[in-house]
């Protein structure tokens, strides 16, 4: 099956421009920004370092998040659309490519961003650790082909978006736990002075998360 | 040629089509009829939007079928839920409809209608901003903006002024001479009566039609 690269980057582009063009986006941002750096203000707290309990904790809220993006996003919002774009000859296959890579591409621009921002706000020295990185890169995109690809298939009506619940959440499972054991290994791996960045890079992704999922939720 | 064979469609057991067999031939036709007698969901079948729970629909040539999705690219359509991007201007919507399908630019001819229906004004406006008249007027122009070989539009004077329905009324005559495949659904009754098209009354879907 040959897709063409054109489409997709101008449904990208789009669809990008879209998104920056949101008010609500924008105050969401600076809401999400004040709390992530809250939350780790409090996940710095020594008596409270807990590989297990984190990567816990972690995952589950992006869990929860990711519910909520994905049904927003690419279902109510986009629905209309779709039909029309694919009388363009576009193909729908271009239309779920573009849909994965817009949410993938949105997670790691966001995900520079807060990084960024953690590491001038507590002068942190970040760390980088390919275990970490590579687990939790993985489950994102995991989570973003398996649930845009169910959407896909049971939009339509809301009895498909109650469905997706009930497929993606036994689908979903087995990734999720997976990324927890492996994060917290990878979190019990490392000494207490190189915690900061194993920290900073969990919550750098519930950030992103959740500056991808506020704006949806704001607008309605 | 567009041939649909006892198709049949229903929504929650209200029998909304039932068994209709038709063939659209040459310039296209015209469905008229009251709310709720299938006009619209016969367009949806046939545009693709709608897949019939008995039956099926045959499009002679491959370069309409919307059932392949090339084909797809040879049908313009327009219903009532607009579909545009309401975070987009006008003039950005209609030059992504145009570059995806494969135009440089949005066509001379779009811009005709733009000025036709005198709305350049609101090309950079924001989409969701405009009012029901001017949406009306992009997604209308939006549906032939590819020229298509067939138009399906469903409501096509909705919220339209006197004047804009006369502009339309002369847009649909210039796709005539294209030899374009137009499906109209309307229950405008004035508005129908100025198509030279074959009309199709909706009032008996449910109760079979063959043609």
């Amino acid at each position: 099956m040959k897709v063409s690269n054109v489409p997709i980057f101008l449904l990208l582009h789009s669809q990008f421009r879209q998104d920056i063009r949101q008010l609500s986006f924008l105050a969401s941002n600076f809401l999400f920004c004040s709390l992530v750096l809250f939350f780790c203000k409090v996940a710095l707290d020594p008596a409270l370092q807990s590989p297990s309990i984190y990567s816990g904790i972690f995952w589950l809220i992006t869990l929860f998040s990711c519910q909520g993006l994905f049904i927003k996003k690419h279902s109510s919002h986009m629905e209309n659309t779709d039909f029309y774009l694919l009388h363009t000859g576009i193909g729908s296959s271009a239309l779920l490519i573009s849909k994965i890579l817009h949410a993938l591409i949105h997670l790691i621009l966001l995900q520079s961003f807060s990084i960024l921002l953690f590491a001038v706000f507590f002068q942190a020295k970040l760390i980088f650790s390919s275990g970490l990185f590579f687990t939790i890169v993985f489950s994102d995109a995991s989570i973003v082909c398996l649930a845009t690809m169910l959407l896909i298939g049971l939009k339509g009506s809301n009895v498909g978006r109650e469905l997706l619940l009930i497929f993606l959440y036994p689908l979903l499972t087995p990734i999720f736990l997976l990324a927890h054991i492996q994060t917290r290994n990878e979190l019990a791996a490392v000494g207490s002075s190189d915690y900061l960045g194993f920290i900073a890079g969990i919550f750098f992704i519930f950030l992103s998360i959740s500056l991808m999922l506020s704006p949806i939720l704001m607008e309605e | 040629m567009i041939t649909l064979d006892r198709v049949s469609h229903d929504f929650q057991n209200r029998n909304v089509i039932s068994n209709v067999s038709l063939s659209i031939e040459k310039n296209g036709l015209c469905c008229i009829g009251a709310n709720g007698t299938g006009k619209t969901t016969l367009l949806k079948i046939i545009s693709g939007k709608l897949k019939p729970m008995k039956g099926t629909v045959h499009y002679q040539d491959p370069g309409y079928d919307a059932r392949n999705e090339k084909g797809k690219r040879g049908i313009g359509v327009c219903f009532n839920d607009i579909g545009l991007f309401p975070l987009l201007s006008p003039r950005e919507n209609l030059r992504l409809f145009a570059k995806l399908g494969k135009l440089s630019d949005i066509p001379d001819h779009s811009l005709k209608d733009i000025q036709d229906f005198r709305i350049e004004t609101i090309l950079d406006q924001k989409t969701h901003l405009l009012s029901s008249g001017e949406l009306q007027k992009l997604a209308l122009i939006r549906s032939w903006i590819l020229q298509p070989k067939v138009l399906i539009l469903d409501e096509p004077s909705n919220f339209l002024d006197q004047e804009s329905k006369s502009i339309l009324l002369h847009r649909l005559e210039a796709e005539k001479t294209r030899k374009t495949l137009m499906i109209l659904a309307s229950h405008d009754s004035d508005f129908i009566s100025q198509i030279d098209l074959p009309i199709l009354s909706t009032d008996k879907l449910h109760q079979g039609l063959s043609s």
